[in-house]
């Protein structure tokens, strides 16, 4: 049982649509899922847990969490290593499923889906920033930034007008044949930018997109970041820095896998 | 992701670790070089066989005189006289399916020469109809027909090279040579033929250094020792191909009764010769199979070990491309293909490797070697397909990766 329910995302008048009604089921489960859908809301967590074995003992990286995100928002999960936002962003991303609870992206239940779906979903809808960059050191930064599109199977022509587009909306117009070693580190985010907008994802999620960089080429990636926003984007940023969150309109702490504060919530 | 992309993809990173791809694809360049060679060098062989059985002639069946060993001879010849032409003749009448039947005998002539040019030659004394049944073929001139023979006529017909050796370009008919000490006159010359003097024990009478002349004169003008056996050979055309083994039995037979159950002949079946070849060549086959077999195993081996530590190393790059939206299958296919390519490089070096050491052999070792587009496509088939099936686990073991635990993966 879960303390914290983080009541609606926008403020919306939506009940905790938690409480175990039959979680299993697929009478209950559709009931949920059209219960969820009619407000919006872009992402849905229900009383979800994630739990490891490590040897004989279980351990909880995330505790029943509650929590709605709607499309548009700007937010910041906050919280110190070991809280679990790692694990929460993975869940989010859909790189990973839940050990319980129900987990809504699009109204959709992300645990039930396969694993090839659940490829689908990451290809056509997120796009990762990931804090060590995470690009394929022997492409250079349009083949990078096209990889999308190759597992989307977008041909090649294509591929590649889109790729330039990306990346010169990142601000890096002049450099899209040069590889990752041959670009700074602010530089080698942009590309990672560019990657993840290529799919025009409806959700960009950041796991300490600065964490990497220096101060001056944090602020300017920040400002993508906020400019991405402007532009109807879905902004998740993983980070334990106060100035990076101070960029999102809305801050979830986490502690012990459960969220302790979400600004949305409290006012 | 397409298959034609995916194999560029996988050029691109074998490239990029240019010296660990080759060193991955060594196992398999000298496993299909070594194939390729062998094979080439058992195709050469066969080639080489066939076209010595060919030779004899696959629609005969040969006696030939056996002369027993020094000691017992004169017991020997007691019992029995040796090939000789009461042999040919009963032959003739009471062995069913024989067309024809050809005398030969072999003199050991101790000076061969014309026009004052001293030869090494061999020579035969031969049936008319003889020519028919070896596949002599004739340059020049006539071969001796059978009134030759009933006159015991003094003539020869002669090997090309015999006959450069003797009388030079001139044109050697109507001339005479001397064999010991009887004078033949030149009426035929025979075109080259095969060069090769005996295949798997059984003599081959090479044409080229050979005089022919009418059996009968050879027996009657040339000193032989007379215990030696009259006839050296006989030749029996068959009327069916297929019969020669049967034939062989009942020659056996009959002979085994005229020599007084003496073995002083022994018979040549060239059809059962080229069956022999045949499961010789088999068993080479099966023995090669296995040895390239086994050198392509530790080709696949080499290529599955490095394909695991390719599997490892970027095990990041595997939780990338999950990230943003590749498939278990998408994985799979990229080290699949990225083997595939190995194992295709790999044969394709192996087969100019094998094509260079079957060269080299046949010119070092004087031994035929035919390299058959049949053993191109075998061995790197089988290349290909040890590539591809090495392959797969380490391709499974990165499409089974967990997405999360691949991206924390350093």
């Amino acid at each position: 049982m879960t303390e914290l329910t983080t009541g609606s995302a926008t403020g919306q008048v939506t009940g905790p649509r938690t409480g175990p009604d039959g979680p299993d089921g697929p009478d209950g489960s559709d009931a949920a899922r059209r219960g969820g859908d009619p407000s919006g809301a872009l992402i849905e967590l229900q009383e979800v847990s994630r739990w490891y074995q490590v040897g004989s003992s279980q351990v909880r990286a995330l505790d029943g969490v509650d929590l709605r995100i709607a499309a548009g928002e700007y937010i910041a999960i906050m919280g110190s290593s070991g809280s679990g936002k790692s694990t929460l962003m993975n869940l989010l991303g859909c790189l990973d499923t839940p050990s319980d609870g129900r987990y809504l992206f699009r109204g959709e239940a992300v645990e039930k889906l396969s694993d090839d779906h659940l490829a689908e979903v990451r290809n056509a809808e997120i796009g990762f920033v990931f804090q060590s960059f995470h690009l394929l050191p022997r492409g250079n930064a349009l083949e990078n930034v096209e990889l999308p599109l190759v597992y989307a199977g977008v041909p090649v022509a294509q591929r590649r007008r889109r790729a330039r587009r990306a990346l010169e909306r990142v601000g890096l117009g002049e450099r899209m044949e040069h590889r990752p070693s041959e670009l700074s580190g602010g530089q080698r985010q942009r590309v990672a930018i560019a990657r993840a907008l290529i799919n025009d994802p409806s959700l960009l999620l950041a796991d300490e997109p600065t964490g990497n960089l220096d101060s001056s080429t944090s602020e300017e990636i920040m400002e993508l970041m906020d400019e991405l926003h402007r532009g109807g984007t879905t902004v998740i940023l993983v980070t334990h820095e106060t100035q990076v969150a101070a960029h999102a309109a809305r801050r979830i702490e986490l502690l012990d896998g459960r969220i302790r504060h979400d600004s949305a919530a409290s006012g | 992701m397409k298959l034609r992309e995916a194999f560029a993809a996988a050029l691109g990173s074998l490239s990029a670790h240019a010296l660990r791809s080759l060193l991955a694809t060594l196992g398999v360049v000298f496993g299909v070089g070594a194939v390729i060679a062998m094979l080439s060098i058992g195709a050469g062989a066969e080639s080489q066989a066939l076209e010595m059985i060919r030779s004899l002639g696959l629609e005969n069946v040969l006696v030939r005189s056996q002369e027993p060993a020094e000691a017992e001879r004169r017991e020997v010849r007691e019992k029995s006289l040796g090939l000789s032409l009461r042999d040919s003749e009963a032959i003739l009448d009471a062995v069913p399916g024989v067309l024809m039947v050809a005398s030969k005998v072999e003199i050991e002539p101790y000076s061969v020469l014309a026009d004052g040019v001293v030869s090494r030659a061999q020579v035969f004394g031969v049936a008319a109809h003889y020519r028919q049944l070896a596949n002599l073929d004739l340059a020049q001139g006539r071969f001796f027909d059978s009134r030759d023979e009933e006159d015991h006529a003094q003539v020869a017909v002669v090997g090309k090279a015999l006959s450069r050796r003797l009388f030079g370009y001139r044109s050697p008919l109507g001339r005479t040579l001397k064999v010991d000490d009887v004078w033949l006159e030149v009426v035929g010359v025979l075109a080259a033929g095969n060069e090769q003097e005996s295949f798997e024990g059984v003599a081959l009478s090479s044409s080229a250094d050979a005089v022919y002349l009418p059996v009968t004169t050879a027996l009657r003008k040339f000193d032989r020792d007379p215990l030696a056996s009259p006839l050296s050979e006989i030749v029996i055309r068959l009327e069916d191909e297929e019969a020669g083994p049967t034939v062989a039995r009942v020659v056996d037979g009959l002979l085994s009764r005229l020599h007084a159950g003496v073995e002083d002949y022994r018979l040549v079946v060239p059809q059962a010769l080229l069956e022999q070849n045949r499961r010789t060549q088999r068993l080479f086959n099966i023995v090669m199979g296995c040895i390239a077999g086994i050198s392509l195993l530790v080709g696949g081996i080499g290529i599955m070990n490095i394909m695991l530590a390719t599997v490892l190393e970027r095990t990041r790059e595997i939780g990338i491309r999950r990230a943003v939206g590749a498939k278990r299958k998408d994985i799979l296919i990229q080290f699949v293909v990225e083997s595939f390519t190995i194992s295709l490089l790999g044969g394709l070096a192996g087969v100019a490797f094998g094509v260079l050491i079957a060269k080299i052999i046949a010119a070092s070792a004087q031994w035929p070697t035919l390299v058959e587009p049949k053993a191109i496509l075998i061995s790197v088939g089988v290349a290909v397909a040890v590539g591809i099936a090495s392959g797969l686990y380490p391709a499974r073991r990165a499409a089974m990766l967990d997405p999360v635990e691949s991206l924390r993966y350093d």
